[in-house]
C-alpha cells in the first residue's frame, strides 16, 4: 500500500481549499483564516478554520486512507457556517457529488486525492468555552502521493 | 427443452421473507454489541452519564431497506463526540465513529453468517 506524508497532505490540501473559496481565504498569512493541526488564536481571523486528521494516530508516513474533520470557530454562527460552507463546496462538484481523481498538488512532491468523501455537510455543533459558534463538517480523503 | 423451475421458484418466495428475518436480526444485534458497546468502550467519563445515555432504536425494514439507530442521548454527546482537541482522563473523541469505522468489516459477513444459518435452519 502507498505511504502518505500526511502532514505534508494537509498543508497542500488547505492550500488547495483556500485558493477554490471566493474570495481565496487566507492561509500563507496572518490573520489566517484556515489552520491545520490547530489554530493560533492570536494570529487567526473570524472565523478561522482548522483541518485536522482523526480516527487514531496516524503514522508517518500514514496510509493512503485518512479521516479528516474541518472545525470553523467564529464569533457569528452565520459567518463560521458560510466560512465552512465555502470549504466544503471545494470537496464536491457542481452536481454535489464528491470529487474523484482530483490533482490537490502537482509533482514534485505533490498529491493526488482519489476520492474524496464528505460525510455530512456543515453542521453548527455548539459554542465553545468562549461563547463562540463551532461548525464542524468530517470527510475522508483517499490519497496518493504523485513524486 | 424446457424446464420446470416452479419448485425451485416456490423455495426462493419461502427463503425471501426468512432471509429478511435474519438480515434484520443481524443489523438489531450488530448495532448493540459490537457498535454500540465498542462506543461505549471509548467514551469518555466523567459522571457516567454521558456512556450511559449510549442507546439503540430496534431495527426496521423498510421495504428492501433496513435501518437502525445507535448513538447517545445526552446533549453534549455530540460536542464530546467531535471536540478533538479536548483531554480526556478516559476514553476519546470520536467514540462512535470509531467504534462504527472499526466494526465496518465485520458487518457483511455477520449478516451473511445469520442469513445462512437462518435459511441452513429452515431447510
Amino acid at each position: 500500500m502507498a505511504q502518505v506524508d500526511w502532514e505534508s497532505f494537509l498543508d497542500k490540501l488547505a492550500a488547495w481549499m483556500a485558493a477554490g473559496t471566493s474570495p481565496a481565504l487566507v492561509y500563507s498569512s496572518v490573520p489566517r483564516a484556515l489552520w491545520i493541526g490547530s489554530a493560533l488564536e492570536a494570529d487567526a481571523a473570524d472565523p478561522y478554520s482548522v483541518l485536522r486528521i482523526y480516527g487514531g494516530a496516524v503514522p508517518y508516513p500514514g496510509p493512503a486512507k485518512c479521516s479528516i474533520q474541518c472545525r470553523t470557530v467564529g464569533t457569528s454562527v452565520a459567518a463560521a457556517m458560510q466560512q465552512a460552507v465555502k470549504l466544503f463546496n471545494t470537496l464536491i462538484n457542481a452536481d454535489q457529488t464528491p470529487k474523484r481523481m482530483t490533482t490537490i498538488a502537482a509533482s514534485p512532491n505533490g498529491f493526488r486525492a482519489n476520492a474524496i468523501d464528505p460525510l455530512q455537510p456543515p453542521s453548527f455543533l455548539s459554542r465553545d468555552d468562549r461563547g463562540r459558534a463551532e461548525v464542524i463538517f468530517n470527510f475522508d480523503a483517499s490519497v496518493v502521493g504523485l513524486p | 427443452m424446457p424446464v420446470d423451475r416452479s419448485d425451485h421458484l416456490a423455495k426462493l418466495a419461502r427463503a425471501t421473507p426468512a432471509a429478511r428475518r435474519a438480515v434484520l436480526r443481524a443489523v438489531d444485534r450488530f448495532g448493540e454489541v459490537p457498535v454500540l458497546s465498542d462506543a461505549q468502550a471509548m467514551t469518555p467519563v466523567k459522571t457516567g452519564f454521558l456512556v450511559a445515555s449510549g442507546t439503540t432504536t430496534p431495527a426496521k425494514l423498510d421495504g428492501e431497506v433496513v435501518t437502525k439507530e445507535a448513538g447517545f442521548n445526552a446533549d453534549y454527546a455530540a460536542a464530546v463526540h467531535e471536540r478533538l482537541g479536548n483531554k480526556h482522563d478516559v476514553g476519546q473523541a470520536k467514540f462512535l465513529s470509531t467504534s462504527l469505522q472499526r466494526n465496518g468489516p465485520r458487518f457483511g459477513p455477520k449478516v451473511a453468517a445469520e442469513v445462512k444459518a437462518e435459511l441452513e435452519g429452515g431447510a
